[in-house]
């Protein structure tokens, strides 16, 4: 069977040999690209980051990626967000006042500081995933062996889970839940990092890149 | 607390291979990084710590094709640290695969690296380590160079002051207690733990699995950097680690007599225990 090759999208901002690593590992071919031609002729596509969310999306629109990402989601491609490109995918973000982004999922980005009491912020560290839907339509994909265990978090922003109708788990922090992933057709999106979570997390995109493309 | 409580094997490299000493001094080889790193992972270790250990001394960083190969093996946090003096540092070293970096001795000469590396890396990829030694006027003081210089800073004051400035993490050491498995100093780390809004890990002294959970039950420690209790135990599983592949002082592999208080013991053993007493492990 011909490998599959996966994209992960290159917009300038970071290191992204530790998801390149992970893709390796799990015996994928990937390219780190900002190539359009490349990123549409892909098997499957990473959106990962971490750091600012606007310049992130200036980078993603200077590259003119925000279109070829909605293009990739909207024909059913596999499509994997991670940590800033989990929130990305959403309609704003309240940094630096406030940041469009490139909804394809309804919803904002919010500062941790209003969901609540938080003492820790940033969150970082090893928090559990709990599933909230059970009928998650992709029959190909078993994800129900990952509710309750623990996944690497870094973020100090974050999603309600509130009105989210592509809530695919939820996160506790302290006394606040928050939006620990989505899902929309073919994509899933994490605010935790799979490519550092271990056995758990590299199963996980083993799985989801191990669909049908 | 709904964070899991972190256990964090420290790798001290030394050239290549991975070291041990007693109150930071008195290096001896242990065995390659690698193989540590692989087995630990594999035993569910939260996070790894690297720590070159001369590196400050000599001015030098040799740690990065290490971390290089360790990234493509190994799927958890990263931490590295030893002889970062400035941004170049940092971004070759996370360019290397690494997620985090610890910084002691640079944070002192130039306070205003944590506050510029945080703005540019974000504060979550900055670990300030910190040396505590205790004075004989029961003063606690922050030191460098695996404790050989003071800074005559107070560890409170200072740990206070790198948060301020950015710092994402600290790391405290008890230099005093480091290598000899005779446990940890309560007293400072409670009054840490009171002011830190930032993840906490302790790291020193910690030879025994009741003196870890000892130490987990204290309010705001996020995690423990383990060395002695598990290299120790690890020293006596692994075959092929015969003294004459290495550089250093190779006394210990040769008479595998332990000079310490530690009870080897590994990781598995420690999070059933700390889960049984309801401390949230991975």
């Amino acid at each position: 069977m011909k490998q599959k090759n996966i994209a992960i999208i290159n917009y300038n901002l970071n290191n992204l040999f530790s998801v390149k690593n992970a893709i390796t590992q799990l015996g994928f071919n990937s390219n780190i690209t900002y190539d359009h031609k490349e990123i549409l002729q892909s098997d499957g596509v990473i959106l990962p980051g971490v750091g600012s969310f606007s310049q992130a999306m200036k980078q993603i629109k200077n590259f003119g990626l925000d279109n070829v990402i909605r293009e990739v989601i909207n024909e059913g491609k596999l499509f994997f967000g991670i940590c800033l490109g989990f929130q990305l995918l959403f309609d704003s973000s309240d940094e630096n006042g406030c940041s469009k982004g490139l909804s394809v999922l309804k919803g904002e980005v919010k500062h941790l500081s209003t969901f609540g009491k938080i003492r820790k912020i940033p969150h970082v560290g090893w928090n559990k995933i709990n599933m909230n839907i059970n009928d998650y339509t992709n029959n190909e994909i078993n994800l129900s062996k990952f509710n309750n265990k623990y996944f690497y978090f870094v973020h100090s922003h974050a999603v309600q889970v509130i009105n989210q109708k592509r809530l695919l788990t939820s996160t506790k922090i302290e006394d606040s839940i928050i939006c620990s992933s989505v899902y929309k057709k073919r994509l899933i999106a994490t605010q935790f990092h799979p490519e550092k979570s271990g056995i758990d997390g590299l199963n996980l995109l083993k799985d989801f890149f191990s669909q049908e493309s | 607390m709904t964070l899991a409580f972190r256990i964090i094997p420290k790798l001290d490299i030394k050239g290549s291979d991975l070291v041990k000493g007693i109150n930071l001094e008195g290096l001896r080889v242990l065995g390659k990084p690698d193989d540590f790193a692989k087995y630990y992972y594999n035993e569910g270790a939260d996070e790894l710590i690297y720590q070159d250990v001369v590196a400050s001394l000599y001015g030098r960083n040799g740690l990065k094709s290490i971390i290089n190969k360790t990234a493509k093996e190994i799927f958890i946090p990263l931490t590295v640290g030893g002889g970062i003096r400035t941004i170049e540092d940092i971004k070759g070293i996370l360019q290397c695969g690494a997620d985090k970096v610890s910084i002691n001795t640079a944070a002192h000469e130039k306070p205003h690296l944590i506050s510029k590396a945080a703005e540019i890396f974000g504060s979550s990829t900055i670990v300030v380590s910190i040396e505590a030694i205790k004075q004989s006027n029961g003063k606690y003081i922050a030191f460098t160079d695996n404790g050989r210089n003071s800074t005559g800073r107070e560890v409170i004051d200072w740990a206070q002051e790198t948060v301020q400035l950015g710092a994402g993490e600290i790391i405290l050491t008890i230099v005093d207690k480091e290598g000899t498995g005779k446990g940890t100093d309560i007293e400072l780390i409670n009054e840490v733990s009171k002011i830190l809004k930032v993840p906490f890990i302790v790291h020193g002294g910690l030879g025994s699995i009741n003196q870890i959970l000892e130490t987990s039950k204290i309010n705001s420690v996020s995690g423990v950097a383990l060395s002695s209790v598990l290299h120790y135990e690890l020293v006596s599983k692994l075959r092929n680690n015969q003294p004459k592949d290495f550089e250093g002082n190779t006394q210990f592999l040769k008479s595998r007599k332990l000079f310490t208080s530690v009870q080897p013991t590994t990781i598995k053993k420690i999070k059933q225990k700390l889960n049984q007493n309801n401390i949230l492990c991975r």
